[in-house]
């Protein structure tokens, strides 16, 4: 679904991400990779399958939107005990493979799991930004005229009369907060003001939600 | 010299009273002196305590010896703990005794706790989750080396439950330590008494003994009649139009303890009374599980002086603790079953030979009858069984850590320790396998989990080296699962205790709640905590509804309740009211017994309803109404709704629904039922609920952290649904994944009841009935109808439909 925000063109994908046509850019934010392997570490026995399944669902995306570079914003990482080599080698490999630019905007987790290991070949940056747009992790450092790309909060809503919980893009203002993208991450409820667009998939299509229809 | 009896060494305590023992405790104190385990079977009140207490001191005294600890005392609520040390202690002081009972709960203070981690006293209180994380601790055996006895203090609450399977993992445990231990159970009167001591005492001890309390209690039940019968309602569940005649019964008695099905029915109930006699306002009070526990012991110390005129509670008060000055009970709503009615009539006349009174107050026509049939239940001593739990491997792989934690063992020792004890005695070596394999290498269907570690196997014995894994799994021991809970607090900082999450987040800013009898209102709501305010309007504000769904009429009660209906006898009150609803019933259909099963037709505006009245409980009707409303779906292409209640179910369509013999033959057919039943019953939904539990058991969701970990909290938690999607892509043949959906099969549909119920209702015959209007037993279906919509469609394409609906009006 595309829609426009402060002059730029947006599609809304439904595997939770945005693809600007305009700067063949493809954004996504909240990976979380390698926290079933940091469960694991502690104990904690889950498989961990969700880092290559995650890679793979943005090889398909740069496929589908022939994009020249992907911004991941933020949270591509999820705890420093899951960034093991087996990890490290996986990342590196699907760089060097993937047909676009990877870069990525350090997030909280990032910072904290990569504290001690900067040898990931993955351009790091604190925030992206172009003419149009700026890209950061958390939607608090937005500036206040630029469109800004952010991630951060998982946000999801929920559907009233459909008792119904789902994974949602969050419009406020000039400001576009991302669905998580990793498959092993949880979400968190928001309260949209009346100004702001709700945006959900039906699993075949992006949807807008009336803000009335979530609590 | 010869040896002193039991009896004569305890005597000093009973003569100090001036009360003599009762054959019970004699008989127990024998057995025990005989080096026999057994299980005490008594209404509440009659001296069980006493009865196994007393045993250990005895023989202690004769061999006078009192060092160390020589019994644990078990039981299931930590809100119990503190009274039992009470009635622990009270016969110490007249038999010269000067040892001690000590206490260690959840709630026990770190000081307390790190005391008894090196020294426990004679006596030791504890509960099943304390008593599994003491197996943690290396020093426990040595430090209860002299145990004579472990007692299970109300064991038919356990029986049946995860913590009733973890209790009997640690009695087996204990009793490969010390094979003279003499293991006692206590507990209310079950159907299956002999069972409950198998279960209790794992592989078949063929010297342990039964032994029935002695007295006999009477339990005189009385229903209060509505007096305009055919304004009656013939459905709902919260009336309180009896309110007025409950009353005048609170007036005459000293302490009533009004007993409601629900906490909303508590507040209900609470509110209702106070607005009929705002005097009584320092009289009454509330009690249920979600208040803060201050306020429950204020109101239990208050009980106890005898201050209170009536507490209107919930099962919070149905267990345990000792509340003599009660003088009668009033049961509101459905009785649901005879055990839980006898258990809380036991509450008043709470002394050996007293009567016990109980007023029930009806809020529909149907438990007019439930109440009748209750008394003949009662009468005819038909009371309901508690079947074990079996072979749950969530519970199985915590015990496993809990003991190599404390105790190095061979694999092959500890599955002989396990397999002794009742719920794994069937355990095969493929699901031991399993088991150890998931906490070894982290889980079968991957093979290399390179970061996984957990047990693993030094010198030939499983152990866990990690300290932090240790810690964490300490923190975690235990069965049961909390909701997310948000705590109300006043803005002075008063605590008036928790709701659930979910209605917090429901409730609209400024609209008010009411809550522990306060009509409350949201400040600010952070994390789990809401700030609350009296609040000001003079609305009269929602009620909360918490989690935990209906509890079904047990199989006795509907039986009885069948009878009831079919002998067509008025002899009782109760009867007497229903004698012109049941004429309704007879004029325009026929009064449904257990004898052939009854189907009415009825058309309503332009909806077909069936009713079918199978007497089977709330739950089985639920799995029975949506399998069959799915095999019709499969015939023909439309959409049916489903309701149920306790006596049977309905359905619901716009077009035509078969009412011939033949079609529901079929219909009730056992063919392809498991089959049939995953398809229609979104059990993939209800299994990823289930899971919840699971993964909280087996250690996969952690419900607490040891705080000054390194780790933020938030990296290590994860939800359960997402776990349950992790493991279904991943490794979907994960016993663990298989125990969800059997959980879900046997648990809430009740798979076993449901496949004989189909079976016993082939062998009847089948009357079909076409009604021009709703007959009195089809009424609550109906009205019901609206609270359970069954969807055909999964929440995607119902999305999907909404959106449609949306954009065509904007168009």
């Amino acid at each position: 679904m595309r829609i426009v925000l402060n002059s730029v063109a947006l599609d809304l994908l439904e595997d939770r991400a945005v693809f600007l046509p305009n700067e063949s850019l493809l954004v996504l934010a909240d990976v979380h990779l390698g926290k079933a392997t940091g469960f694991q570490s502690s104990g904690i026995n889950i498989p961990e399958g969700d880092n290559a399944r995650d890679l793979n669902r943005i090889d398909r995306l740069i496929e589908k939107t022939n994009c020249q570079q992907v911004v991941i914003a933020g949270d591509f990482l999820h705890t420093p005990s899951g960034v093991s080599k087996e990890l490290i080698d996986l990342v590196d490999l699907w760089i060097a493979h993937s047909g676009a630019k990877i870069l990525l905007v350090a997030g909280n987790h990032d910072r904290r799991a990569l504290g001690k290991k900067p040898d990931f070949k993955l351009e790091i940056v604190d925030r992206f930004e172009s003419e149009a747009l700026e890209i950061i992790h958390d939607p608090k450092d937005a500036g206040a005229t630029k469109l800004t790309i952010c991630g951060h909060v998982h946000p999801a809503v929920r559907i009233n009369r459909l008792k119904l919980r789902s994974a949602c893009f969050h419009v406020s203002a000039n400001c576009v907060t991302l669905p998580a993208f990793g498959s092993f991450t949880g979400s968190q409820l928001v309260r949209p003001e009346p100004d702001d667009r709700i945006f959900v998939s039906t699993g075949k299509r992006i949807a807008e939600i009336p803000v009335d229809y979530v609590s | 010299m010869p040896r002193k009896t039991p009896t004569s060494l305890v005597a000093p305590f009973f003569e100090s009273r001036g009360w003599k023992p009762f054959t019970f405790q004699k008989q127990t104190w024998k057995a025990f002196s005989e080096g026999k385990s057994g299980l005490i079977h008594a209404p509440t009140g009659l001296g069980k305590t006493l009865a196994v207490w007393l045993a250990p001191l005895a023989e202690s005294i004769a061999e006078n010896n009192f060092k160390g600890c020589q019994v644990l005392w078990i039981t299931p609520l930590r809100a119990l703990a503190l009274d039992t040390q009470k009635s622990l202690e009270e016969p110490l002081e007249s038999l010269g005794l000067n040892i001690e009972v000590a206490l260690r709960t959840g709630d026990s203070s770190s000081y307390q706790k790190s005391k008894l981690n090196k020294k426990i006293p004679y006596g030791l209180i504890t509960t099943p989750e304390s008593l599994s994380l003491f197996l943690t601790h290396e020093n426990f055996r040595d430090n209860i080396a002299g145990l004579k006895m472990v007692v299970v203090d109300e064991w038919h609450e356990l029986i049946g439950t995860k913590r009733g399977v973890q209790t009997e993992l640690c009695l087996a445990r204990l009793k490969s330590w010390f094979s003279g231990l003499r293991i006692w159970g206590l507990s209310a009167t079950l159907g299956n008494t002999e069972q409950a001591k198998d279960i209790l005492l794992g592989k078949l001890d063929e010297d342990a003994v039964i032994i029935s309390g002695a007295a006999k209690k009477r339990i005189e039940i009385e229903t209060l009649l509505p007096s305009e019968v055919d304004r009656f309602p013939w459905s709902g569940h919260i009336g309180t139009r009896l309110a007025r005649k409950v009353i005048t019964k609170l007036e005459v008695e000293e302490t009533t303890l009004l007993f409601t099905n629900t906490r909303s029915q508590t507040e209900i109930w609470y509110q209702e009374l106070m607005e009929l006699k705002p005097e009584w306002h320092d009289e009454l009070a509330m009690h249920h599980g979600s208040l803060d526990r201050e306020e429950r012991n204020l109101v239990e110390q208050r009980l106890r002086e005898g201050k209170i005129r009536c507490v209107v509670c919930t099962s919070s008060l149905d267990l345990g603790v000792d509340f003599s000055p009660v003088s009668q009970v009033i049961q509101v709503g459905s009785p649901k079953g005879i055990a839980r009615l006898m258990q809380r009539a036991g509450r008043s006349g709470h002394s050996p030979g007293g009567v016990s009174k109980l007023i029930c107050v009806p809020s529909n026509a149907i438990e007019l009858v439930e109440f009748a049939a209750a008394r003949d239940s009662i009468k005819e001593k038909r009371i309901e069984s508690k079947w074990p739990l079996l072979k749950p491997l969530d519970v199985l792989v915590q015990h496993v850590i809990t003991i190599c934690i404390g105790e190095p063992m061979v694999a092959d020792d500890l599955k002989r320790e396990i397999k002794s004890s009742y719920a794994y005695h069937g355990l095969t070596d493929e699901e031991w396998k399993w088991v150890l394999d998931f906490v070894m290498k982290g889980g079968k269907a991957l093979s290399a989990y390179p970061n996984f570690r957990k047990v693993v196997e030094l010198d030939g014995k499983l152990t866990i080296e990690d300290k932090k894994l240790v810690q964490i799994h300490r923190f975690n021991i235990g069965t049961i699962t909390s909701h997310q809970m948000v705590s109300l607090i006043s803005q002075s900082g008063r605590r008036y205790g928790s709701v659930e999450e979910s209605f917090v987040s429901r409730l609209k800013k400024g609209s008010s709640f009411i809550f522990g009898g306060h009509r409350l209102e949201i400040v600010r709501l952070r994390q789990n905590k809401a700030t609350v305010r009296k609040a000001t309007k003079k609305s009269r504000g929602e009620i909360p509804i918490w989690a935990g769904g209906r509890m079904p009429l047990s199989t006795e009660l509907s039986h009885a309740v069948a009878q009831r209906l079919q002998s067509g006898n008025s002899d009782t009150p109760e009867m007497k009211v229903m004698e012109p609803i049941l004429k309704i019933q007879k004029e325009w259909s026929k009064v449904p017994t257990d004898k052939f099963l009854l189907l009415e037709q009825t058309n309503v505006r332009q909806d077909c309803h069936i009713f079918v009245y199978t007497f089977a409980g709330r739950s089985v009707n639920e799995g029975l109404g949506s399998l069959i409303a799915w095999r019709i779906t499969q015939m023909h292409d439309y959409s049916i709704h489903v309701t149920m209640n306790d006596y049977g179910f309905s359905l619901t369509a716009k077009e035509w629904l078969p009412f011939e013999e033949s079609d529901w033959r079929d219909l009730f057919s056992t063919e392809y039922l498991l089959k049939n039943l995953l398809a229609c019953m979104n059990t993939a939904e209800l299994a990823r609920r289930q899971f919840r539990d699971i993964a909280r058991v087996s250690g996969l969701v952690l419900q607490n952290l040891p705080r000054g970990r390194s780790t933020p909290k938030k990296d290590l938690m994860a939800s359960s649904r997402l776990l349950y999607e992790v493991f279904e892509r991943y490794d979907p043949d994960n016993l663990l994944m298989h125990q969800a959906k059997r959980e879900i099969l046997e648990g809430q549909l009740e798979m076993t009841r449901l496949e004989s119920t189909m079976d016993t209702i082939q062998k009847k015959p089948f009357h079909f009935q076409k009604c021009p209007r709703l007959t009195p037993m089809a009424f609550p279906l109906w009205a019901d109808r609206l609270q359970a919509h069954m969807h055909g469609e999964d929440a995607m394409t119902r999305l999907e439909k909404m959106l449609q609906t949306l954009e065509a009006a904007v168009d």
